[in-house]
């Protein structure tokens, strides 16, 4: 039995699609996950790796080759689409063209035959909530694209839905759009306390949002995790490059203690923390993120402190990014932005990092 | 190369594997099921099920014999070559007809309202009985011909080939002109002007530019033709003379020598290239819509404005619209006057003919029936387009096929197949499922077979324009819609069709027109109590009464006219323009 407060759960899900030269594509692969009530969950990855299917096996558009779909308990492989009760947002807001945005609205409500009167009501409601009022008897062609979005948005949790589901709704909106109707979806969902599965291939809108963040790889879940988990703790070396920058340094682990490692790098001992598989002697590398590092001038004495030679710069205002030669390695460096402090190009620098910022990783 | 092996274990395997899913699938939407079960019952039954006692009649040993002696008589092999030589005389002249209509229409600096005419010239044939031409063009152009002998004083002879070039390129180049127009419009202009920007010179752009991008249009509109003419039955009785073609041949064989044996050895000749050419077109028009539409569709590049090319293109484009309206001027005039071009004198006696007596019956008739088959054939092809577009099961291309199969096959093939299937009861497992179709004491004196054919020449028009329509839409409209909690149906009726209105009512249009029109298909199964309109044309032109077929004609376009003026008032086509506008 899944526990309570897990209302969707995907047990062993397998989806394989014929491609058209009658080859098989593994789009989901052998996935596993519980959806808690309340919760905002993102499947994120790079384009291709199943998230979309995925998403798709849940609002019942695409039935699994193997595995359960559960919810509340219920097998639901059988449910069709439309008796699953779960609103659904896409990429490209998927409004009724001939229908004015009241009516886009109303319509999954007419569905369920609510009065008139609850109808009008309920749609004044979500419209005010994605802040849409007086554009009732708009079409949705005459929308910007934020605001049919927001029109798809309250369209699909008019309905009450037990899980909201999103596939990349900000993907085909500029930059500043989508950082504000993130923060915006993030608020109403939490106010509401929808269950939701969100699908995006970009990390930061998924930081941004996520209560957990499923990180997929090929049609696998590489690591499921709050954003911290998965930024800081990488489960796997494809999580630490894929979620963030990183910087990969050779290490050899001489021994374990607790969560940290003992191990040797650039010819000192450090102790970090470590990945629950790394073991001594076992190959593995250091993870360091790009802002974990210190730059300091050639000319003060460090022990600490490593050689570099600065190959690029990139003066991005509130930082500075650098990538540095060190030993064959070329390092990306996020160093602060004070004034009168920028290394110039090929110059000699120092580096060093804080050990309990980096983290030690087994390689596979 | 185990593929001569048979299937191997593990593709067994697979396909069980994938069918169950599909079956599955299908299951839990039993909505889809039940529109797929309808539509392929329909097609099976009529559409394959005619055509395969055609040819199980052909391939019987009774069929072997007749095939035998077809294929060693000399007069078969020259109505073969006719046939072929008027197949191709007419998809070349077709072709080049509706290339210079297109070209004017797209790419040349005319006036609006030249090209309105030309446009105009271009679309009166669909509505029009396709050998009503080729009754205008004896009076014009015969023996007597008004133009011909009583105003150039010459004796010329239009039975034959040449005439039939004539009359069929008219009456069916509109398939090239608005397939190569569409493709023209399709044609990124960027691609022109980034030809002229590296100094092609307009002759050279069309050569190397224009010309290679539009081939497979072309010749996709070359075998559209090509099959239309070598099926074509009307205008060859009309009008051919010594000249024997297959069709007629093939009418010869049931109506003058009732041998339904010789009729369906001789469908088969026909099928033969009829299917493989419409086969070649297919590939060819799916290919051209992947190499042509590069960009947004926008025909606004560079017009042509240089005089040496102009003056030559419109005035082709305008003495063949104008020829056109000739033709159709000699019908509306010749059905007011006693004898056109032998008696001028004015009068009404040819529609009195036409409106009292059996000409009436054949009016309401044919008019009910096509009002009967118009809405079932438009929403049957929007719901297979649907199937085909929006299907997962592996059967759609089958069904899609076989949908097709209405209109690739000639009509006349389809009349010997409902002859020789219908004609008994049709039973499946000892169950009667249909009673007796055609022939004498036939269910509803024939009308439920005339009306299935007129859906099965229908639909496939209706399926193309909803595939495109179909394709156009975002499929995730229809996901939100269902994921909102719309059943399969509902959201077909309240989203879909509203969205492909504009696709449904072009459907509407030509299934009424097709149906007002089809002669071939249908000739052989009217009976005493069901008369139908084209026939009557045909009967009143055969025994030389021009006045009263051309009074039929003017009747049958006003019906056409006025039912498609009725439909834009019901249904309209408001959603087309709005979606545009989005
Ligand atoms: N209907 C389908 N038929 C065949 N292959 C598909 C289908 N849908 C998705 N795929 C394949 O499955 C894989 C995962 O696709 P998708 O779930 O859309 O990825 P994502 O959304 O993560 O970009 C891809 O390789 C894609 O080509
Ligand atoms: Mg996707």
């Amino acid at each position: 039995m899944s526990e309570l407060q897990d209302l969707l759960v995907l047990e062993h899900v397998t989806k394989v699609f014929e491609s058209r030269e009658g080859r098989n594509v593994v789009a989901v692969n052998d996935v596993s996950l519980s959806i808690r009530k309340g919760e905002l969950i993102t499947l994120l990855g790079p384009s291709g790796c199943g998230k979309t299917t995925t998403l798709r096996l849940i609002a019942g558009f695409e039935l699994p080759t193997r595995g359960r779909i559960l919810l509340e308990g219920q097998d639901i492989a059988y449910l069709p689409p439309n008796k699953r009760e779960m609103g659904m947002v896409f990429q490209s807001y998927a409004l009724f063209p001939h229908l004015s945005v009241f009516e886009n609205i109303a319509y999954g409500l007419r569905l369920r035959r609510l009065s008139k009167e609850e109808i009008e009501q309920r749609v004044r409601t979500f419209m005010a909530l994605v802040n849409l009022t007086g554009l009732e008897q708009r079409k949705p062609a005459a929308l910007s694209g934020g605001q049919q979005q927001r029109v798809a948005l309250a369209r699909a949790m008019a309905i009450r839905p037990r899980v909201l589901l999103f596939d990349e709704p900000l993907s085909n909106l500029d930059a500043k759009l989508r950082v504000a109707l993130r923060a915006e979806i993030r608020q109403i969902q939490q106010r509401l306390g929808i269950t939701s599965v969100y699908v995006t291939h970009d990390q930061s809108e998924a930081m941004a949002l996520s209560d957990r963040i499923v990180v997929m790889n090929e049609g696998r879940v590489e690591q499921v995790g709050t954003p911290e988990e998965v930024y800081h703790r990488p489960a796997t070396l494809f999580v630490a490059d894929f979620v963030g920058r990183a910087n990969f340094l050779p290490v050899e682990v001489l021994q374990l203690e607790n969560t940290h490692a003992i191990v040797q790098f650039a010819g000192k001992r450090l102790c970090t923390p470590a990945h629950p598989d790394v073991r001594p002697n076992k190959p593995a590398v250091l993870m360091v993120r790009p802002e974990a590092i210190r730059l300091t001038s050639h000319a003060l004495e460090s022990n600490d402190a490593l050689d570099g030679v600065v190959r690029n710069v990139a003066f991005l205002g509130h930082y500075v990014e650098y990538e540095l030669t060190w030993d064959q390695h070329v390092l990306s460096v996020e160093d602060e932005s004070l004034p009168g402090r920028l290394f110039r190009q090929g110059e000699r620098v120092r580096w060093y990092f804080d050990p309990e910022r980096a983290f030690v990783l087994p390689k596979r | 190369m185990d593929a001569s092996l048979g299937p191997s274990p593990l593709s067994r395997a697979r396909f069980l594997r994938s069918f169950t899913h599909s079956l599955r699938l299908l299951l839990r939407d039993s909505s889809l099921l039940i529109a797929f079960g309808v539509a392929v019952a329909f097609v099976g039954i009529a559409v394959l099920y005619p055509l395969v006692a055609t040819l199980s009649r052909a391939f019987s040993a009774e069929g072997a014999a007749v095939l035998a002696n077809v294929l060693a008589r000399p007069v078969f092999h020259r109505i073969i070559l006719n046939t072929l030589a008027l197949g191709l005389t007419v998809a070349t002249a077709g072709t080049l007809v509706g290339f210079l209509f297109a070209w004017v229409q797209v790419r040349v600096a005319a006036p609006q309202w030249i090209k309105r005419f030309i446009h105009t010239a271009a679309l009166v044939p669909v509505v029009s009985p396709p050998f009503a031409v080729a009754v205008a063009a004896i009076v014009l152009f015969g023996r007597n011909g008004l133009l011909t002998y009583q105003l150039f004083g010459l004796r010329t002879d239009i039975y034959g080939l040449p005439g039939l070039t004539l009359v069929m390129t008219l009456s069916f180049f509109t398939v090239a002109y608005l397939t190569l127009r569409g493709l023209l419009y399709g044609l990124d202009p960027s691609l022109d002007e980034a030809a002229a920007n590296l100094g092609a010179g307009r002759w050279h752009q069309f050569r190397t530019v224009t010309l290679p991008m539009l081939l497979p249009g072309i010749a996709s509109a070359f075998l559209l033709l090509f099959v239309e003419a070598i099926a074509d039955l009307g205008n060859p009785l009309v009008l051919g003379g010594n000249y024997t073609v297959l069709a007629t041949r093939l009418y010869l064989a049931i109506i003058g020598e009732y041998d339904l044996t010789a009729g369906a050895v001789l469908s088969v000749l026909l099928l033969v290239p009829s299917l493989a050419l419409y086969l070649l077109q297919w590939r060819l028009a799916t290919s051209a819509s992947v190499v042509s539409i590069t960009g947004k569709p926008s025909g606004r590049g560079r017009l042509i404005t240089d005089k040496r090319a102009t003056i030559p293109l419109v005035g082709g484009a305008l003495l063949i619209a104008a020829l056109v309206f000739l033709i159709y001027g000699t019908i509306l005039v010749g059905a007011f006057v006693v004898s056109l071009g032998v008696n001028n004198a004015l009068t009404l006696r040819n529609f009195e003919f036409v409106l009292v007596g059996y000409g009436a019956k054949a009016i309401i008739d044919t008019t009910l029936l096509s009002l009967l088959a118009t809405p079932v054939a438009a929403l049957l092809g929007m719901v297979i387009a649907f199937l085909v577009v929006r299907g997962k099961f592996h059967a759609r291309n089958a069904l899609d096929f076989g949908t097709m199969l209405g209109i690739a096959v000639p009509g006349t093939i389809f009349g010997i197949g409902y002859l020789l299937a219908f004609n008994t009861p049709t039973e499946v497992l000892g169950i009667t499922v249909l009673p007796k179709l055609t022939g004498g004491a036939a269910v509803f004196g024939g009308a439920l077979a005339i009306v299935m054919v007129y859906i099965i020449r229908s639909t496939p028009a209706g399926l193309r324009s909803g595939v495109a329509a179909l394709q156009q839409i975002d499929p995730s409209i229809e996901e939100a819609a269902v994921s909102l909690g719309g059943s399969r149906p509902t959201t077909f009726r309240r989203i879909v069709l509203p969205l492909i209105r504009p696709a449904f009512f072009s459907s509407l249009i030509y299934a009424f027109a097709r149906s007002m029109t089809t002669v071939s298909a249908i000739l052989f199964l009217t009976t005493p109590q069901t008369r139908i309109m084209t026939q009557q044309i045909l009967n009143e032109t055969d025994a030389g009464r021009f006045g009263n077929a051309f009074a039929y004609v003017v009747i049958l376009i006003a019906i056409v006219l006025v039912a498609i003026g009725l439909l834009s008032i019901f249904v309209g086509t408001r959603t087309g323009a709005e979606r545009e506008a989005a």
